[in-house]
């Protein structure tokens, strides 16, 4: 065991059909942690989950550095990717009627997976998929084997897509948007499994989402995205208690506040350039409260320490 | 004065051969002026409950009434006065018309106007929701999200309703395009005076732009109240965790929300229910009238 981060990923960029997709996104996660990355649609946050996935079309043009226990994931060939899934890098989809097969049971699906990467014998597969079962809490677990996905709610659905993803022991899970599609009782329940398996099993996990109570809660730091690029980044109660960025300030303003009711919301105004739109110098200027003349011509460069951020005029520092 | 009552309306569903029972006696009154928020998770009826509201569902029993007089069947010069808006704004614009095609329609339909008074009603209505003109001669598919959304409550509004009922109008938007349609809607129902149903999963929403509240759970309202009475102090198990949820997000309740194929018998969230009795599993609880109830032997005897 290394003591540096499971996970680490340097300056990661993806252009596809010669929009910028992706501008610069770096971040480690230490084993055992949770890292949220944030952001609206367009901010990147599913090309950045498909670049470290290595599920980009072909077309793509990626560059950077992702490394997962010590193995470079951008510059695996073929074969050696389909060893390191399963093994290095595992993922949980937002859909998890669409990504599991209708026409299968729920213990044919995790004893393939078992299978195909050796992670069982015929003879255990069935055993292994049903311990697996009840480690993430599906009740019932042995008679639920013998189930098809629509028999499933879509809680028991998220549960077995987890198991899968876990089937081999992955070092690096990346998880987007796990909870979209569940109930509000539900998610709660999600999200604790999904910390109290990366805790037990040391896995690093990048959690995908735009719930931002759910990030505070669960992940130890927080990067967020915008139009592409990392605009903020750092420990997750310094980043949410004093948002340096006048994007995250934003966003976390824009929600009903549970504490306040009434009143007008801190809207941004506009909407999110789309990908490969050109936008000079910072790309939220043009949606920004605090835009001086300078945010239109310069991209600010990202900040040092450990909460980072890439701004010309941040908001102020947390009190001391 | 009451604008829309409904009263223990059922909605019922044949799948495959069965009998499936997504609103099992709901009642609901609406006063002139009010905004009501219906929160409820998937399965929870709200969806029906809403489309029967809209006189776009056959009702099994009961009865729902817009002023007075029945929403099913209900002529034109009444239907015009109570207006819908879908969470699929990409889905509920015809993508073959132009924005300016779909808003000038409802006039047309219903005979308002001569066409120079039609066009200037168009751009009224942009200006409304706070679109540019030119939006008129583009397609749906090449407007972002919050403004298609923006384009659906314009189209709602054309005939100028006394009521719009809304069902999670914002739930497939980007929190920052949210909070612009939510401070749109709460200005325009200011302005217009409007009665607003507000259906969502988002009680935080719920919340920020409804004065009463109704909690469904399996089919039925389980409680309802004034919105910050039922968020200090909600009655309902059902309400309760919800609540919860909004503050500690891994507050966990336990089982999942039971299949609209079988309910649960008695009190349909007695299998989940922290403080169940003996009562709460054969008998189902009633909502008793009154400003705040729950339906609940425990909490709300």
């Amino acid at each position: 065991m290394t003591s540096g981060p499971a996970v680490d990923v340097r300056d990661l960029c993806v252009e596809l059909g010669g929009a910028r997709l992706l501008d610069g996104l770096s971040f480690s996660i230490a084993a055992g942690q949770l890292h949220g990355l944030v952001g609206e649609s367009g901010s990147g946050k599913t090309t950045a989950a498909n670049a470290l996935l290595r599920l980009l079309p072909r077309g793509a043009r990626v560059t950077g550095a992702a490394t997962v226990a010590g193995t470079e994931l951008l510059r695996l060939d073929d074969a050696a990717l389909a060893r390191a899934r399963g093994r290095t890098l595992a993922m949980v989809p937002q859909e998890p009627l669409a990504a599991l097969n209708p026409v299968l049971t729920v213990g044919s699906q995790l004893s393939e997976t078992l299978l195909v990467h050796g992670a069982a014998t015929k003879a255990d597969a069935r055993e292994k998929a049903a311990a697996l079962l009840e480690e993430v809490g599906m009740p019932d677990p042995r008679a639920r084997l013998a189930a098809f996905p629509h028999q499933l709610s879509g809680g028991m659905r998220q549960r077995v897509l987890l198991a899968a993803a876990l089937a081999c022991q992955p070092a690096f899970l990346v998880a987007d948007e796990p909870t979209t599609a569940l109930d509000a009782s539900l998610k709660g329940v999600v999200l604790a499994l999904l910390r109290r398996l990366a805790h037990a099993r040391r896995i690093a996990v990048l959690l995908i989402s735009h719930d931002l109570p759910a990030v505070r809660e669960v992940c130890s730091d927080v990067t967020v995205l915008y139009a592409g690029r990392l605009v903020e980044q750092g420990p997750v109660a310094e980043v949410f208690a004093h948002p340096r960025h006048p994007y995250t300030h934003a966003l976390l303003g824009a929600r009903p506040d549970p504490a306040r009711r009434g009143g007008t919301l801190e809207a941004i105004a506009g909407v999110v350039p789309a990908p490969g739109d050109e936008v000079p110098g910072c790309r939220f200027h043009p949606r920004c409260p605090r835009a001086e003349a300078r945010c239109r011509i310069d991209r600010p460069a990202l900040s040092t320490g450990a909460h980072r951020f890439a701004c010309h005029v941040p908001h102020e520092e947390a009190p001391r | 004065m009451t604008l829309l009552a409904a009263r223990d309306v059922r909605v019922h569903y044949r799948v495959r051969g069965a009998t499936l029972e997504a609103v099992r006696g709901v009642s609901l009154s609406v006063a002139r002026g009010e905004r009501v928020g219906l929160v409820g998770e998937s399965g929870s009826g709200k969806s029906s409950l809403a489309r029967a509201l809209l006189g776009l569902e056959p009702i099994a029993s009961g009865a729902i009434h817009f002023d007075g007089q029945a929403v099913h069947g209900a002529a034109r010069a009444l239907r015009r006065r109570f207006q819908p808006v879908f969470q699929d704004a990409g889905s509920a614009l015809d993508p073959r018309m132009s924005v300016g095609a779909s808003l000038r329609e409802p006039f047309e339909i219903h005979d308002v106007g001569t066409a120079v008074e039609r066009e200037a009603r168009v751009d009224a209505l942009l200006e409304l929701v706070q679109l540019p003109r030119e939006v008129k001669e583009r397609l749906p598919k090449t407007l972002s999200a919050g403004q298609r959304q923006r384009v659906n409550i314009a189209r709602a509004l054309a005939l100028e309703p006394e009521l719009l009922i809304l069902d999670e109008p914002v739930s497939a938007l980007d929190v920052s395009v949210q909070a612009q349609v939510l401070n749109l809607l709460d200005g325009i129902a200011k302005a217009r005076s409007l009665t607003l149903v507000f259906i969502s999963h988002d009680l935080d929403v719920v919340a920020h732009l409804c004065s009463r509240v109704a909690v469904m759970y399996a089919g039925l309202v389980v409680e309802q109240g004034p919105t910050a009475t039922v968020l200090e102090g909600p009655l309902h198990p059902y309400t309760r965790a919800l609540c919860a949820a909004r503050t500690q997000p891994l507050a966990a309740t336990p089982g999942e929300p039971p299949s609209p194929h079988r309910w649960p018998s008695g009190c349909a969230f007695h299998p989940r229910c922290p403080v169940v009795g003996p009562r709460c599993a054969t008998e189902r609880p009633a909502l008793a009238d009154g400003p705040h109830r729950a339906a609940c032997f425990v909490t709300d005897p």
